[in-house]
C-alpha cells in the first residue's frame, strides 16, 4: 500500500471517528468508495507480495517480541515492499483497556479527561512532567526535583498522551499527581482526603535475596530464620498503616506492586547479610522456595490494597484461560494467614514507555512496577464511567470488587495464590455497570447481628457470579517472625446462596494455604476480605442470597460491596428495525432489542402479516401502503413489560404533501440515494446562499467533471400519491453554464414499481429544454450567492396528475455532463389535491376489563386531517386526537365507537357498533394481617385474604411491584412495604385490594457489658457499676426481670443478682452478655473487750471476736502495740502522757472484706505512788460516789492550812480550793463538775494526800 | 476527693504538655503569622526511616504540610550532624503549591537518648521558606519516637 493509500486510509479512520460525532451523507458515501478502491488495490499487491514474499523465503506477517507487530503494507514507487509497525497498545489490549476508549468496541469513550485530583502515584523518586507524553497533565505536587526513569515510566503507562503511539498510557487524557515516596502515608492522608481515588505503588520492601551492585546481600533475620525472610507473606506495621488509611479513606484505592522477589536466589558464591556481615555456610534459599509461593513482602499482603502481579502481554486480548503466561519473576502468595494474593494480574512484561532522560526518551521496562499502572491508571477509567452513570464514585472496596468479579480465568480454576483472581478486564468492569439486564451493584452496610437476602432468579443460561468486598479495619500485627497464622481479618462477613427449589447451599471460594497449589475449592471462607461464589452452570430458577457475619462485627456495622451478574431482571421491551420505510409487498425485518432476557415475548403487527409473532427477529410483510403501529409485550417471572410504537413502519411511501430542504435536521434527508455509475465527481451538499430554509442544497458540480456524458443520479425516498389527485413536483434549482461549454442536462423521471423501472417525466440543458440557467454564464466555479442567482424562473412544476393515487412513487434527478458549470437542487415538493376520506380505525384490545386502557389508531384512507372520535359510555367521551389512548370503561357492557375525519377533500364517518367487550372486575378482595404488621429483621409475619367470590386466581404485590410465585390468598412476608394482592376472575379481570403496610426495624447493635469489677464479686456495702456499650435505649435487667427507670448507659447497684440490658430500636431489642454479680457478706467483728481506765504506762490487753481466717487491723491512739498485731487480740501499753486515747480495730476476713470498724474509748490516769498511799490513809472522803457536796477529813494532819486540787481523768485541774482545816470535815461543792472519774489531791502543811473518787 | 482532683491536675498538665511538644511556627516581617495548626493526632507528626533517612511530615488543620526529608539516621545515631541534607518542605496538596526551605543549621538540633528504634527524639531548630512569594521564618519543635526502619526498592 502505498503513502497515499495510508494517508487515505488514516483519513477513514478519523473520518470513522468524526462518524461518531457529525458527518455527512456525502463524506459517507466517499469515503466507503475510496475504502472499496483501495481495498482492490491492496489486494492486488497482497497477492503480488505473496508470490515475492514465498520467493525470497520472508514473512509479511511478524511480531517482536516486544509486542509490536510488524506487517506488509504495500509497495513503493520504485516497487519495494513497505511495512507497517502496528501500534504496540499491548499492555492496553491485554487487559481489554483499549476497549473503553473512544472508537472501542465497548462503545464508551473513556480517557481519564477530567478526573482531576483522582489519580495519584507514589515512587523513589520525581516524575519527568515536562516529558511530551504528558501535556502539562502530570505535576509533581511533592516539588521534589531528583527525576528517576522508574517513576516517569510508571507515570506513562498510567497516562501517557500516546504523543509516541507505543507508549499511549491507559487513562491518556488524565491528570496526574505525582509524589516521591518520602512521608508516602502522610501525603496519601492528605491526597484521599483532598478526593484522589486511585494511586500507584510500584514499590516494596527490600526482602530477600537482593543484588546491590555486585554484592549478593540477604535482608532476612537469621535470628528467625536461616532459610527464608520472616517478612515474606508478613503482615507489618506498614500492612496495618495502609488498611487504616484506607479504611479512613473508603473511595480510595491503593494499587500496590506484588514484588519480583520470585525465584531470587544469589549468583556466584560470596554474599553477604544486610548488616554487612558476610555469609557463610549454607545460604538461604531462594525468594518462594522451591515452589515459588510465599514471596509477597510485607505491605503487598495488605487487605484493603490491590496488589498487582505480572504476566506477559496478550496482545490481542484475552480469549482463553492458556491466553495469561506468568512472568518469570511476579510474586505469588499466600499470605501468613492465608489470604489470596496477589488480587489480580495485569500486562508487566517489556512494557514500553517514557523515561526521564529526555522530553522525547523512552524506554522497555519489565516488573510488576509496570503491571500495577497498568491497573491502576485502567481502573481510573472504571470509577470514570461508574461517574459517567450514576453520577457519583464508587467506594474502594466495589471498584476492587468489580475488578476482580470481572476478572478474565487465569491460572487454576477460580482464585489461587499465583494469578489471584485473574486477568483485569476493563472493558468488562465498564459493561457490567452499564448492563441493565442482569447485573448489579450493591453498596450497603450490615449491621451487628443482621443478615440481607436478596432474591435471585436464573435462566438456567447464564452463569452466576456474586461477589462481596469489603474494607476491613486493620489488623493488630504480630511480633516478628516466620510464617505467623494468626488471622488478620477483623469482620468476617459470609455469603451464602441457597437454591429454592431444593435448599441447595452454595458456598465461596476458598484455598488451602497450606497446599498452595491445589485447585480452589468451596467452603467457609474466614480470611479473606473477598468472598466470590460462582455457578458455571446454573440451574434455572430462584435462589436466596443471604450475607451475614461471625461474631461481633466490631464497630457494630461493616459496609461492604455487593456484585452480582448472571441473574435475570425485569424485562423492559424494546423494538428495532433495519428499514422500516418500504414498498408495498415488502418485508421489514424486526428485531427484539429488550434487556433483561425475556422468556416470553408477543410480537403485534396491525395491518402486517403476520399480524402477530412471537420469535426474537420476524419478518413481516406489508401489503397495503401506510403507517403503522407496532408492539411487543416481553415477560420474565420477574415481570413484564410492553412498548407500543405507533406510525413505526411506513409502507408505500412518504404521504403528500412531501417537501425535502435538505438541511441537516430534515427527516428523509438520509433516504436520499445518489448513484455514481462512473466511480467519480457526483451529487453533494453543499452550502448556498439565497435560498430558504436554511443554506444547504444539493449540487451536481459539473465544473469539476471529467469527460463528457457522465450520469449522476439523485434518487427520492419512497413515496406515495395515495389519496391524491393532481399531483405536482416542484423544486428550487440554480445552475448557469461555462462559456464555451453547451449546457449540461438535468433530467427528470418516475419509478411507480420503488425503483425498478423509470419513466423520464422531462428533461432540460442540451438534451432537453435548452437554457434553463438562472444565473450569467462564468467561467469561474458557480455557487449561486444570492436569491436572484436561483431567479424566478428557479422554480419548475411538473404535472404528475399521471400518477395520482399510486404508491411506492420514486423521483429521479439524472445530471447530464458537459463539463459546463454546476447545478443546485432545493425544496423538492410534491403536492396534491387530497381524496375525501374513508373514515376507519382500530383499537388495541376489544375485550377489555373494567378500567382497562384501551388505545385507538385511526386507519382512515386518503389522509384526514382532523378527527372527531366518539366514545360512549367511556371515561373520555369525545377526543379529536389522531389516535387517542387511555380510553376505559367502567361499567361492563358493550360499547359503540364512532369516528368522524375530514380533510380537504371532504369527510366521512364510521361507526362501530358492539365494538368493545368490557368485562366486569372481580370485587375488591380484602386483606388482612394474621401476624405482627411491625417485626424485626429475620422474623416474618403472615397476611392474606379471605376473598373466594368468582376468583380464579390471585398475585400479591409489595409496592406495586409483582412478587414473584406468590399466587396464594396467603403470603408469609419478611420485608417491609406495602403489600397488596390482586383478585383475577376467570376472564383474567383483575383488583387490588388495599395495601398494608409492613415495618421491618433492623436489630440494634448488640450490646456489651462492662462492669468496674474485674471478677464479678463484691463486697456487701460496696457499690457495682455496669456500662452499656449503648449509649441510648438501654433497659436493665436483674435476675430476668425488669428493673423499673433503669434506662441509663451505666447501672450502679449494691446488690447480687444476675444483670444483663437490652438495647431498642423500635420494638426489636438485643440482649447482651449476662453478668453474675455475687456479693461477699462483711465480718460481723465483736466490741472491743478490755480495760478502758488505765494509768499512763500501764499494759493492757484487748480483743475481739471475728470470723476465722480474718486479719484484723488494729489502730492505737496515745499508746503503743506490744503484741498481737494482726491478730484479734492485742496488747498495748499506754504512753506517759495524758492525752486522748482509744484502740480502735477493723477486720478484714478471707474474702476480702471488711467488717464495721469498732472502738473503745480509754481513760488516763496518772499512777498514784506507796507514800501517797500512806498519806491517802490519813484522809477520808465521803460519799463516794458524791453527787453534790464532797466531804474531807483528814486524819493525820495537825496542819491548819490545806490546799484542795481536783483533777479530772485527762489529768487537767477542775477545782482548787485553799481553807484552814479546823478538825471539822471539809466541804467541796462539786455540783459544778461533771460526772466521772476524779483524783482529789489534799496538801496540808508538808503532807499530801491523793484519792480517787466518782462523781455522780 | 482531694487526691483524685490531684491525679486529674496532673493529667491534664500531662495533655497540654504533650501538645505543647509539637509547635510550628511560620513568621513574615511583613505579613505576620502564617496559619499552621498541627493537626492533634497521636501519629502528627509522623515519622519514618526509609532507606537510612529520617523524615517527618507535619500535617496541618489549615491544609498545608510541613516536612523535614533526609536527615540521615546513622549519623543521628553517632550524634554526628545530620542535618546537612535535611530538605525542608511545605506543601499543599489542595491547592498544588509547594515551597522549599532551608534549615539554619547552628540553630537546629536533635536530641534523642540513645537514637535507636523506639527511641524519643526532639527535632527542634528555625529556618527560612519562601511561600506564595513571602519569606517566612520558620521555628519548630516537635517530638516523636523513631519507629523500624525500612529498606525499600522499587518494583
Amino acid at each position: 500500500m502505498n503513502k497515499l493509500s495510508l494517508t487515505f486510509l488514516f483519513l477513514l479512520s478519523a473520518g470513522a471517528l468524526m462518524a461518531q460525532q457529525t458527518y455527512s451523507q456525502e463524506q459517507l458515501i466517499e469515503n466507503r468508495k475510496m475504502e472499496e478502491a483501495f481495498q482492490k488495490n491492496f489486494e492486488s499487491q497482497r497477492s503480488r507480495a505473496e508470490a515475492i514474499a514465498k520467493e525470497k523465503g520472508v514473512s509479511l506477517r511478524k511480531e517482536l517480541t516486544n509486542g509490536t507487530i510488524i506487517e506488509f503494507a504495500g509497495f513503493d514507487e520504485r516497487g519495494n515492499m513497505l511495512f507497517d509497525k502496528t501500534y504496540n497498545a499491548g499492555a492496553g489490549r491485554t487487559i481489554s483497556t483499549n476497549k473503553v476508549w473512544p472508537g472501542g468496541t465497548v462503545g464508551t469513550s473513556l480517557t481519564g479527561a477530567g478526573m482531576n485530583n483522582r489519580l495519584g502515584v507514589w515512587d523513589g523518586g520525581a516524575v519527568r512532567t515536562s516529558h511530551q507524553e504528558f501535556q502539562s497533565r502530570a505535576v509533581q505536587v511533592d516539588g521534589s526535583t531528583a527525576l528517576s526513569d522508574h517513576a516517569t515510566h510508571v507515570a506513562g503507562t498510567m497516562v501517557a498522551g500516546g504523543v509516541t503511539a507505543n507508549a499511549k498510557g491507559m487513562s491518556y487524557e488524565a491528570p496526574l499527581r505525582a509524589y516521591d515516596w518520602n512521608n508516602d502515608d502522610a501525603e496519601m492522608t492528605s491526597a484521599a482526603g483532598a478526593g484522589m481515588l486511585i494511586s500507584n505503588h510500584s514499590y516494596g520492601t527490600i526482602t530477600g535475596w537482593d543484588q546491590q551492585g555486585s554484592a549478593w546481600v540477604w535482608f532476612g533475620d537469621p535470628s528467625i530464620s536461616n532459610t527464608e525472610d520472616w517478612k515474606f507473606g508478613f503482615y507489618d506495621n506498614q500492612s496495618r498503616d495502609w488498611d487504616q488509611i484506607a479504611f479512613n479513606n473508603p473511595n480510595y484505592l491503593i494499587c500496590k506492586a506484588a514484588g519480583n522477589d520470585r525465584g531470587d536466589f544469589l549468583s556466584g558464591s560470596s554474599w553477604e547479610y544486610s548488616d554487612g556481615t558476610p555469609g557463610s555456610g549454607t545460604p538461604p534459599g531462594l525468594d518462594g522456595g522451591s515452589a515459588g509461593f510465599d514471596c509477597i513482602p510485607t505491605y503487598g499482603n495488605a487487605k484493603n490494597v490491590l496488589t498487582v502481579g505480572a504476566v506477559n502481554k496478550i496482545n490481542n486480548g484475552w480469549t482463553q484461560v492458556s491466553d495469561v503466561v506468568m512472568s518469570s519473576f511476579s510474586g505469588w502468595g499466600p499470605t501468613d494467614d492465608g489470604r489470596i494474593k496477589p488480587d489480580v494480574v495485569a500486562a508487566g512484561v517489556s512494557i514500553y514507555s517514557c523515561i526521564s532522560t529526555s522530553n522525547t526518551a523512552y524506554d522497555t521496562y519489565q516488573g510488576t512496577s509496570m503491571a500495577t499502572p497498568n491497573g491502576s491508571g485502567s481502573l481510573l477509567l472504571v470509577q470514570q464511567h461508574y461517574n459517567n452513570v450514576k453520577k457519583t464514585f464508587m467506594r474502594s472496596a466495589t471498584l476492587k470488587g468489580l475488578a476482580i468479579h470481572t476478572a478474565d480465568e487465569a491460572g487454576n480454576a477460580g482464585p489461587d495464590y499465583k494469578f489471584g483472581w485473574g486477568l483485569l478486564n476493563t472493558a468488562k468492569a465498564v459493561q457490567l455497570i452499564s448492563d441493565s439486564s442482569g447485573s448489579l451493584i450493591l453498596e450497603r452496610t450490615l449491621n451487628s447481628g443482621s443478615t440481607f437476602s436478596q432474591g435471585i432468579t436464573s435462566d438456567g443460561v447464564k452463569p452466576l457470579r456474586i461477589t462481596i468486598s469489603w474494607t476491613d479495619r486493620p489488623g493488630t500485627p504480630v511480633a516478628a517472625s516466620l510464617d505467623p497464622t494468626n488471622r488478620m481479618l477483623i469482620n468476617d462477613l459470609d455469603i451464602r446462596l441457597t437454591r429454592t427449589s431444593d435448599n441447595t447451599i452454595f458456598q465461596p471460594y476458598i484455598l488451602n494455604p497450606a497446599s498452595p497449589n491445589s485447585v480452589a475449592t468451596t467452603g467457609d471462607n474466614i480470611r479473606d476480605n473477598v468472598e466470590q461464589i460462582y455457578l458455571a452452570a446454573p440451574q434455572a430458577g430462584s435462589y436466596l442470597l443471604t450475607v451475614s457475619h461471625k461474631n461481633t462485627l466490631t464497630g457494630g456495622s461493616q459496609a461492604y460491596s455487593l456484585i452480582i451478574s448472571g441473574q435475570i431482571a425485569q424485562p423492559k421491551a424494546i423494538i428495532s428495525a433495519a428499514n422500516r420505510e418500504i414498498c408495498t409487498g415488502q418485508s421489514v425485518s424486526f428485531t427484539d432489542a429488550s434487556a433483561g432476557s425475556p422468556s416470553l415475548r408477543r410480537w403485534y403487527f396491525p395491518g402486517g402479516t403476520p399480524s402477530t409473532a412471537t420469535t426474537a427477529n420476524p419478518s413481516i410483510s406489508y401489503s397495503q401502503p401506510g403507517k403503522y403501529p407496532v408492539a411487543l409485550f416481553v415477560s420474565n417471572n420477574l415481570g413484564s413489560d410492553s412498548v407500543y410504537q405507533f406510525a413505526y413502519v411506513t409502507v408505500g411511501g412518504q404521504n403528500l404533501p412531501f417537501t425535502e430542504t435538505f438541511e441537516a435536521n430534515s427527516p428523509t434527508l438520509s433516504s436520499w440515494v445518489v448513484q455514481n455509475p462512473n466511480n467519480d465527481t457526483t451529487w453533494r451538499f453543499a452550502n448556498v446562499t439565497g435560498t430558504s430554509p436554511g443554506n444547504q442544497a444539493y449540487c451536481l458540480p459539473f465544473f469539476n467533471m471529467a469527460g463528457v456524458g457522465r450520469l449522476d443520479q439523485l434518487t427520492s425516498p419512497i413515496l406515495s400519491f395515495r389519496g391524491h389527485t393532481n399531483v405536482r413536483l416542484t423544486f428550487n434549482y440554480a445552475y448557469t453554464t461555462d462559456p464555451g461549454f453547451p449546457s449540461d442536462s438535468l433530467r427528470i423521471f418516475i419509478s411507480t414499481n420503488c425503483g425498478l423501472n423509470f419513466t423520464r417525466l422531462a428533461s432540460f440543458g442540451a438534451t432537453g429544454t435548452n437554457n434553463f440557467s438562472t444565473a450569467p454564464a462564468t467561467a469561474n466555479f458557480f455557487s449561486p450567492a444570492n436569491a436572484s442567482e436561483w431567479g424566478d424562473t428557479g422554480r419548475i412544476v411538473i404535472n404528475l396528475s399521471a400518477y395520482s393515487n399510486l404508491n411506492n412513487i420514486r423521483i429521479r434527478f439524472e445530471g447530464y455532463n458537459n463539463q459546463s458549470n454546476n447545478l443546485y437542487l432545493d425544496n423538492i415538493t410534491l403536492y396534491g389535491t387530497p381524496a375525501k376520506p374513508t373514515a376507519n380505525f382500530f383499537a388495541s384490545k376489544r375485550t377489555v376489563c373494567v378500567n382497562e386502557n384501551i388505545q385507538f389508531y385511526d386507519s382512515t384512507q386518503n389522509f384526514p386531517t382532523s378527527w372527531q372520535w366518539t366514545f360512549t359510555g367511556a371515561n373520555i367521551s369525545s377526543s379529536n386526537a389522531s389516535s387517542p389512548g387511555s380510553i376505559s370503561y367502567a361499567v361492563p357492557g358493550i360499547y359503540a365507537v364512532k369516528l368522524r375525519v375530514s380533510n380537504a377533500g371532504g369527510s366521512d364517518s364510521i361507526t362501530k357498533t358492539a365494538y368493545i367487550n368490557v368485562l366486569p372486575n372481580p370485587n375488591k378482595p380484602n386483606i388482612r394481617n394474621v401476624g405482627p404488621l411491625q417485626i424485626c429483621k429475620g422474623d416474618s409475619s403472615m397476611i392474606l385474604t379471605d376473598s373466594t367470590n368468582n376468583i380464579a386466581s390471585f398475585q400479591w404485590y409489595r409496592d406495586n411491584q409483582l412478587i414473584a410465585g406468590a399466587v396464594n390468598p396467603t403470603l408469609f412476608i419478611k420485608d417491609s412495604g406495602n403489600y397488596t394482592v390482586r383478585a383475577i376472575n376467570s376472564s383474567g379481570c383483575g383488583t387490588f385490594s388495599d395495601a398494608l403496610l409492613m415495618s421491618v426495624f433492623s436489630l440494634p447493635p448488640t450490646p456489651v457489658i462492662t462492669s468496674n469489677l474485674s471478677n464479678d464479686v463484691f463486697c456487701q456495702g460496696g457499690t457495682v457499676i455496669l456500662t452499656s456499650s449503648s449509649n441510648t435505649s438501654n433497659q436493665w435487667y436483674k435476675n430476668n426481670s425488669v428493673i423499673a427507670g433503669e434506662t441509663n448507659k451505666t447501672l450502679s447497684t449494691q446488690d447480687s443478682g444476675l444483670y444483663f440490658v437490652r438495647v431498642f430500636n423500635g420494638i426489636c431489642s438485643s440482649k447482651s452478655n449476662e453478668r453474675n454479680i455475687r456479693m461477699n457478706p462483711k465480718p460481723p467483728t465483736s466490741i472491743i473487750t478490755g480495760e478502758d481506765s488505765v494509768t499512763v504506762g500501764a499494759t493492757h490487753s484487748y480483743a475481739v471476736t471475728g470470723l476465722t481466717g480474718s486479719s484484723f487491723n488494729w489502730i492505737i491512739a496515745n499508746g503503743i502495740a506490744q503484741s498481737g498485731l494482726g491478730t484479734s487480740n492485742i496488747s498495748v501499753k499506754w504512753n506517759s502522757t495524758i492525752n486522748a486515747a482509744s484502740v480502735k480495730v477493723q477486720e478484714t476476713s478471707a474474702n476480702g472484706c471488711k467488717g464495721d470498724q469498732q472502738t473503745l474509748n480509754i481513760t488516763m490516769f496518772w499512777p498514784v505512788g506507796i507514800a501517797d498511799m500512806n498519806h491517802i490513809a490519813k484522809a477520808v472522803i465521803f460519799p463516794n460516789p458524791v453527787d453534790a457536796s464532797l466531804f474531807v477529813t483528814l486524819t493525820n494532819s495537825t496542819a491548819k492550812h490545806t490546799k484542795i486540787n481536783i483533777r479530772n481523768a485527762a489529768g487537767a485541774q477542775v477545782l482548787e480550793k485553799e481553807t484552814e482545816y479546823n478538825g471539822k470535815p471539809l466541804e467541796i461543792d462539786m455540783s459544778g463538775l461533771s460526772s466521772g472519774l476524779y483524783l482529789i489531791e489534799i496538801t496540808s502543811g508538808n503532807e499530801l494526800y491523793r484519792q480517787k473518787f466518782i462523781k455522780e | 476527693m482531694r487526691l483524685i482532683l490531684s491525679v486529674l491536675f496532673f493529667l491534664h498538665t500531662s495533655i497540654i504538655w504533650a501538645q505543647s511538644q509539637n509547635t510550628i511556627t511560620f513568621i513574615s516581617a511583613g505579613k505576620g503569622k502564617l496559619a499552621f495548626t498541627p493537626i492533634n493526632n497521636p501519629n502528627n507528626p509522623s515519622l519514618e526511616v526509609v532507606n537510612g533517612k529520617l523524615n517527618l511530615a507535619c500535617q496541618s488543620k489549615e491544609g498545608p504540610m510541613f516536612q523535614l526529608n533526609g536527615i540521615d539516621i546513622k549519623k543521628l545515631k553517632d550524634r554526628k550532624a545530620a542535618l546537612n541534607t535535611a530538605e525542608v518542605k511545605w506543601i499543599n496538596i489542595h491547592k498544588n503549591e509547594v515551597s522549599t526551605g532551608l534549615l539554619n543549621k547552628v540553630k537546629t538540633s536533635i536530641v534523642c537518648k540513645s537514637c535507636l528504634q523506639d527511641d524519643t527524639i526532639i527535632l527542634s531548630g528555625e529556618g527560612n521558606i519562601f511561600i506564595k512569594k513571602t519569606r517566612y521564618t520558620f521555628k519548630f519543635r516537635f517530638m516523636g519516637v523513631i519507629p523500624p526502619a525500612q529498606l525499600i526498592k522499587t518494583n
